[in-house]
């Protein structure tokens, strides 16, 4: 590995850039069967500005995650074990619900995967957005209103000002959304498949947006993705989570480039063989385990072609070299 | 080469009122669509939401009516055919749905899952049919172990194996493949990308294939319609298409791609 090369600033943080820190964040699902742990060990640090992706399979645990960073995760279904969420000093796993009502949509915005569901077919969208200042007790000005429409995109603000959801294209509806999450000049967004839903057409478009507003606003932003498209266009750095568990963490670059972990090497494999439209395919073999085949070993042994004995013993510890993390033994005897 | 859809003009128009006392609006969603499709050929459909991609898809296997034009399958006209003789087409023409978690009973198991094409389509006799599924499991790579199994107990590229066994029990010809990978993740689109690649040539079927994804479609296709607004904008050879494209649409479509 060209490890040396890299002087990273990971080491001399400046404590004034620090956001977020979570650490070691586990979160369990009720079920039938007894409650399964479904997130292992999640761990993000964000600076201000900083565009983070978390890049998994489906049921890797990256929505149930980021979602539990702001305690979304339904106290009926499911609870949050262990970890801490620091958010500018104060442990957001520690706040009461109250006030954790104030800080989501206020410093803390999250975009939902399926955003369409989440504006009201009932009320024209000046008034779905004046809702959302007036809830943070923010004073209710349709001057900021349309400054923020224009501020995503949408030229026309008056006229849209007036009229209802029914009446937007999809991309423009997402842009309301969006719109809807920087009204409060958040501090950070949580974006979960933000253009899964919209347009390939439209979907470079919007993550220009997201961009955009981040570095105008300084706004960090956590990306959930499935798609290295999307991963390399916006992030800064890149986590890989599978079966609950950050598996590797590193610059975006150095994740492309240079991955260490043996399931981003090969997943990157796989996204290179469909852009080169190789003959085959090139497909890790199997499948990644569901929460209930969750064993204490490395969670992708059963696929890995590195895979030895000792992989078996435990999951493998988080390995730091030179501010890039990953979880594969074959990194500790380094 | 034997044509097995031909499609000619083919539209479908809706038309809504907004309240009691609005004017009715007419939606057209496919406008004077036409294309053909040969055996053992895919044809990829591309565009944006709500372009009319899927009402095509729908039109074809006549789940819907059309308002004007012609369906032509195995050359026989079935643009207005009452269902009762549709039924004699329905095993010929299936469709791959999309995965998601509603696309199969969460209450059957494989083993049901898989008997129930085989049996409302009479394709094998009662004492078959057990191995019949194993052959379907064996054929769409699929262990014999998981042939008791839930939906809910595999993952979502064994899911996605399911829905094609299902398609491919009825010994169709042509398959309406609707975004069939695009809710998967990378380590498991090829591998059903494979797959589909593997029947297409073991059971010369021909596809009919939806998907957003320009790369999806180069790998999958041989030739490509660009649909916009109802209407197919440009049409052609996967390669040309895709290496020069004509339509400005077309154009952007590519140049959006990450």
């Amino acid at each position: 590995m060209d490890g040396e090369g890299k002087v990273e600033i990971s080491g001399a943080e400046n404590m004034e850039d620090k956001l977020l820190d979570v650490r070691d964040l586990k979160v369990s699902f009720y079920s039938d069967k007894g409650s399964v742990q479904v997130v292992r060990g999640f761990d993000i640090s964000m600076k201000k500005g900083e565009i983070v992706g978390i890049l998994g399979e489906s049921g890797s645990g990256k929505t149930v995650s980021s979602s539990s960073i702001i305690k979304l995760v339904d106290e009926s279904l499911g609870s949050i074990d262990s970890g801490e969420a620091i958010f500018k000093g104060r442990d957001l796993l520690k706040l009461s619900e109250k006030d954790l009502k104030r800080i989501r949509g206020d410093e803390i915005s999250y975009i939902f995967q399926n955003s369409s569901a989440a504006l009201s077919p009932y009320k024209r969208i000046g008034k779905q957005l004046g809702e959302v200042l007036k809830t943070h007790g923010r004073v209710v000005s349709k001057e900021h209103i349309l400054r923020t429409l224009e501020e995503v995109g949408l030229e026309d603000g008056e006229r849209i000002y007036h009229m209802y959801p029914f009446q937007l294209s999809g991309g423009q509806n997402q842009r309301i959304m969006i719109a809807q999450c920087i009204l409060c000049s958040p501090e950070l967004l949580i974006a979960d498949e933000p253009t899964s839903s919209i347009d390939a057409s439209l979907q470079k478009t919007i993550l220009d947006l997201l961009k955009d507003i981040s570095m105008r606003n300084k706004m960090s932003v956590i990306i959930i993705t499935h798609d290295f498209g999307v991963a390399r266009y916006l992030c800064d750095r890149l986590m890989v989570m599978y079966a609950g568990l950050v598996l590797e963490e590193g610059t975006i670059e150095e994740m492309l480039n240079s991955p260490l972990h043996p399931y981003t090497q090969e997943l990157i494999r796989c996204a290179r063989s469909l852009a080169e439209d190789d003959e085959t395919m090139y497909t890790i073999e199997g499948a990644p385990p569901t929460p209930y085949q969750f064993r204490d070993e490395c969670p992708f042994y059963s696929r890995c072609s590195l895979r030895e004995g000792a992989c078996r013993e435990g999951i493998p510890q988080k390995i730091d070299l030179d501010g890039r993390r990953v979880r594969c033994i074959r990194y500790e005897k380094r | 080469m034997r044509v097995i859809l031909r499609v000619e003009k083919l539209s479908k128009h809706y038309i809504i009122k907004s309240g009691a006392f609005s004017k009715r609006q007419v939606i057209r969603a496919v406008q004077e669509v036409s294309f053909q499709l040969v055996e053992n050929q895919s044809l990829g459909l591309i565009g944006e939401s709500g372009s009319g991609k899927s009402t095509v898809a729908n039109l074809v296997l006549r789940l819907i009516k059309p308002s004007g034009g012609r369906i032509e399958l195995f050359g026989e006209d079935i643009t207005l055919m009452k269902e009762e003789e549709m039924r004699r087409y329905r095993n010929d023409i299936q469709i791959i749905f999309q995965y998601t978690n509603d696309v199969l009973d969460p209450q059957m198991t494989v083993d049901e899952l898989l008997k129930e094409p085989l049996k409302i389509h009479g394709i094998v006799k009662d004492g078959e049919l057990d191995q019949e599924v194993e052959r379907l499991l064996e054929q769409v790579g699929l262990s014999p172990s998981e042939r008791w199994k839930l939906p809910g107990q595999l993952s979502g590229g064994q899911n996605q194996r399911i829905i094609i066994a299902r398609a491919i029990a009825t010994r169709a010809r042509l398959i309406v493949c609707d975004e069939p990978v695009s809710a998967l993740d990378v380590s498991v689109q090829g591998q059903i990308l494979n797959l589909l690649i593997r029947l297409k040539e073991e059971l010369n079927l021909s596809y009919l294939f939806i998907s957003h994804d320009i790369k999806v479609i180069r790998h999958m296709c041989d030739r490509i319609a660009v649909m916009k607004n109802g209407e197919i904008v440009e049409m052609g050879d996967v390669e040309d298409v895709l290496d020069n494209p004509q339509h400005e649409y077309t154009r952007k479509l590519i140049e959006a791609m990450l």
